[in-house]
């Protein structure tokens, strides 16, 4: 009883809602309703939907020219009495969806659908049905995309209609390849082709022979998919066909493909051909993106064969190329491929310099495809709650309480599993990338570390200097000693990406003595480490501890009056050591004030050093390693020092 | 009042020889030095000249190497401080044999230190040839170090870490368990062995147990986890260091 009032309510907020929404947004579908038929406006309008079509399916960016055909055509539809043709709904749909408007879109499509049916104007229902395969495979409903464009195969068979079949097949096998089902894409091509063949449609068969072939390609020479043969007479034949119709963007793609082909099967000679012949076409037709990629290439066959001056002509002509388009994809494995070229003749530094333009590109293309991602997500979640409207309207007239219920289980289940699918395959990425990065992480660790040593040196030897005609030969050679020790340590540390926690801690333990000799009766320190840790067999990323101990001692107790201590303690924590620095000097605040007093604040320089090697040691290790800051108070409210906490990884 | 001890200094930086005269002037009465050379023909010469009692010796010279100047002489009767300037693959040789080190620059202190041990060692015992330099030529000679000089109760022993079966602590005594039911007390604590050892193929699978991998029999995962070892003793391993512990067996395996 409960329930029932309860659904009623909830049936009644929707109605209300939804009913001015509907009014506002679908003037079109009272418009329908009305006929008039005027020869010369209809000719008109149906003018105007072509132009409208030619921009929305020429896909530049000047859709909203297409907007001004449409508000026209639907002005004059209005100022003539003529009801909406399905045409110019199709057009909507297809404006909207261009624009993201993926609700109008496929309220349009509907109304295309409904109309076309009704009318039999099966050119019209069958690019309909192919329009829908389209949005619902870009919406994540790979099942209602199939069964679209199997709609819109069938009504082109029936009605012998051109165009639409090649295009439909071609659209089930994106929806394949989506779903990484490789043979049905394959399936779905062979299709294509065929389909084409039969209507004489060469730009379907060249676009699908070089579709298939590439397919056969594969990444590496290993990959399961690779089959060079096929993969080479398939890409002969869409070339032989782009030759015949002078299409120059095919010619150079199908070469560089057939390039790729012949350097995954190590016949360099035969690449170089092909991308030769490529580029024949791509940088006189400004395809700068494939010529980018065939430059590069042709860079990193000549690297394979040892002509390192010839590759590096290859690899910067191909950087020129790719930041014509503004290429992210081409020039981040280009300097990849660079930096590895370095890294093999020796030459650190170019192969530093090099990844970190490949890290910087790679970042801003995985940010595209990650925002590409989370764009796509929007628009499912938002077609999502667009089909829970639609149905729970449709409920409305039916009062089906339990379909209800089983349409909001499967919309839940629906979002959860897209949000899984996502997230996985965001997942695999990231790990994929973070793999191939961590070969190259290590020299920008090396160079940071590199970064790191003079911070110690010079404030060290500043005081040696001093501490020299203040004391005595012994205590002078002793405190150099330790500086050499300290010195000795650090550089055998940075030989390695992880050292015995051991090594670290004496490190660090030298140091201290250091600064403890440097400012006489300033600070105390203690090290107390958890008697579950073992420092000789426990491995952790090197110098990272140090830089804080010094920020707490630098900044948090040497301005303070009196005698401060510095205490850092290490503790076993879920295959991690918790590390906490805590000191009781005059917390952050103020020494923020008393660093602003001074000019800039360079001195977390040896922090924010720190903070990137976090960051690199994260991305290393696939560790979420972060430092925690706490402002410490005493009972009075007042500040009383500072603890920083942070997991380190133990590096097995 | 003893005999003060001969002493030569080869080293071919003429500051370190200078520096190495002063302090040894300075802080250490029970030497005197009576030779100085600046390469391996030098202080060949020097040695088999003035007979010293102890050669500070540098490793890395042009023209070649401390170890040269010791390999020319088969009797040895003489002890080596090594100085070096760097922590280099030797030193590690060097510790295993039990031979004194100092690093450059110079703390005086831990200078003072080793002259001190040699003078004690030279009284208790009169001069003879000297084990330990010939032990550590011959671990010079492969990659890894094939004789661990331990102290034991009746003077040096020359142990290949092969044969140790495990290591246990015994407050800071360290008990030898060897293939063949050898078992040897040496008076040092168990954490120099690992420090030693640790990076072969030995791993502390207890705060008291140090073992060798080669010689684990199998690991018994029932309560908190055992490992059974070669002489038929039973490990325990600390939980914490049980994932370490199967790590490092994989790794050993492979």
């Amino acid at each position: 009883m409960k329930a029932k009032i309860l659904s009623t309510v909830i049936l009644v907020i929707l109605q209300i809602s939804a009913l001015p929404a509907g009014e506002t947004r679908q003037p079109a579908y009272i418009r329908t309703k009305v006929f008039s038929k005027q020869e010369q406006d209809t000719a008109q309008i149906n003018r105007l939907i072509k132009k409208g079509f030619a921009i929305v399916s020429s896909k530049k960016g000047v859709i909203n020219q297409a907007k001004v055909y449409i508000d026209s055509a639907v002005l004059l539809c209005e100022r003539k009495n003529i009801g909406i043709p399905s045409d110019l709904h199709l057009l909507l749909a297809q404006y909207h969806y261009f624009t993201g408007d993926l609700r109008s879109a496929s309220e349009e499509a509907a109304l295309a659908l409904k109309g076309s049916a009704e009318n039999s104007e099966m050119v019209i229902l069958a690019r309909t049905n192919l329009f829908l395969g389209d949005y619902y495979r870009r919406t994540g409903l790979y099942q209602e995309s199939l069964e679209y464009y199997a709609n819109a195969i069938s009504i082109a068979q029936k009605a012998k209609l051109k165009h639409i079949i090649p295009v439909s097949y071609l659209g089930q096998a994106n929806v394949y390849s989506t779903i990484d089902d490789m043979k049905s894409y394959r399936e779905n091509l062979k299709l294509m082709i065929d389909a084409a063949t039969e209507e004489y449609d060469s730009s379907s068969m060249e676009s699908g022979y070089h579709r298939l072939g590439t397919s056969f390609l594969g990444d590496t020479s290993t990959s399961a998919v690779r089959d060079f043969r096929m993969g080479d007479s398939l890409l002969r034949k869409s070339l032989a066909i782009s030759t015949r119709k002078k299409d120059t963007s095919f010619i150079s793609l199908s070469n560089a493909n057939l390039g790729w082909n012949f350097y995954l099967q190590k016949m360099y000679d035969s690449s170089i051909t092909c991308y030769e012949r490529s580029l024949k076409y791509s940088l006189p037709g400004r395809l700068y993106s494939i010529a980018a990629n065939s430059l590069g290439n042709l860079g990193t066959i000549y690297r394979d064969l040892g002509h390192n001056e010839r590759s590096l002509q290859f690899y910067k002509k191909g950087i020129q190329a790719a930041m014509k388009d503004n290429d992210l994809y081409e020039l981040w494995w280009i300097h990849r491929d660079m930096s590895e070229m370095y890294l093999k003749s020796g030459d650190t530094s170019g192969a530093f310099r090099n990844y970190v333009l490949f890290k910087k590109y790679s970042d801003a293309y995985n940010k595209g495809v990650t925002s590409q991602g989370l764009a796509d997500a929007r628009l499912r979640y938002e077609a999502d709650t667009h089909n829970k409207e639609v149905e729970l309207l449709s409920l409305r007239l039916k009062n089906n309480r339990l379909l209800n219920y089983g349409f909001a289980g499967l919309i839940v289940l629906l979002s959860f599993i897209g949000l899984m699918i996502f997230r996985e395959s965001r997942l695999k990425n990231k790990r994929r990338i973070s793999e191939m990065n961590r070969k190259i992480s290590e020299i920008t660790q090396a160079n940071l570390r590199q970064q790191m040593n003079p911070h110690f040196i010079f404030n060290t030897l500043n005081s040696i200097q001093y501490y020299m005609y203040q004391h005595d030969k012994i205590s002078t050679n002793n405190y150099l000693t330790k500086f050499s020790s300290l010195m000795r340590k650090v550089l055998d540390n940075s030989q390695h990406t992880s050292v015995p926690l051991s090594d670290e801690l004496s490190a660090l333990n030298l140091y201290l003595e250091l600064e403890a000799i440097r400012f006489r009766d300033k600070f105390d320190y203690r090290i107390k480490i958890d008697e579950d840790i073992d420092p000789l067999m426990y491995k952790v990323p090197t110098m990272l501890i140090q830089p804080y101990v010094e920020n707490s001692i630098i900044h948090g107790l040497i301005p303070m009056e009196g005698k401060g201590t510095v205490s850092i303690d290490l503790k076993l924590q879920n295959n991690s050591i918790l590390c906490t620095i805590e000191d009781n000097g005059i917390g952050r605040d103020a020494s923020r004030e008393k660093n602003k007093a001074r000019e800039g604040n360079h001195n977390s320089l040896g922090t924010r050093i720190t903070e990137s090697r976090l960051d690199l040691v994260n991305e290393l290790y696939g560790t979420s390693l972060c430092v925690e800051y706490t402002d410490l108070k005493n009972e009075n409210g007042e500040p009383a020092g500072t603890r920083v906490e942070m997991h380190i990884p133990i590096i097995t | 009042m003893t005999r003060r001890l001969k002493t030569i200094i080869v080293d071919d930086e003429q500051d370190a020889v200078g520096f190495i005269d002063s302090i040894i002037g300075e802080y250490c009465k029970s030497l005197v030095v009576v030779g100085k050379a600046n390469n391996v023909v030098q202080g060949v010469a020097e040695i088999n000249e003035k007979k010293p009692d102890l050669v500070f010796l540098d490793v890395e010279m042009p023209n070649g190497t401390g170890f040269d100047l010791l390999a020319q002489f088969p009797e040895k009767d003489f002890d080596v401080i090594f100085i070096t300037a760097f922590n280099h693959y030797a030193i590690k040789a060097i510790k295993f044999s039990a031979v004194d080190y100092i690093l450059k620059p110079i703390n005086i202190n831990e200078f003072i230190e080793a002259v001190d041990r040699v003078v004690r060692k030279r009284s208790e015992k009169l001069t003879g040839s000297n084990e330990n330099l010939r032990i550590l030529l011959e671990n010079l000679r492969s990659s890894l170090p094939t004789r661990l000089a331990i102290p034991t109760a009746d003077g040096m022993e020359y142990l290949n870490p092969k044969d140790i079966i495990r290591i246990e602590a015994d407050r800071s005594y360290s008990w030898f368990y060897m293939t063949g039911n050898r078992k040897i007390l040496v008076s040092k604590h168990l954490k120099e062995f690992q420090e030693l050892l640790g990076d072969r193929s030995f791993f502390r699978a207890h705060n008291s147990h140090l073992i060798n991998l080669k010689h684990v029999r199998k690991f018994i995962r029932k309560e908190g986890g055992y490992i059974e070892m070669a002489d038929n003793e039973m490990i325990p391993v600390s939980r914490n260091r049980k994932d370490l512990f199967l790590a490092h067996m994989a790794k050993f395996k492979g």
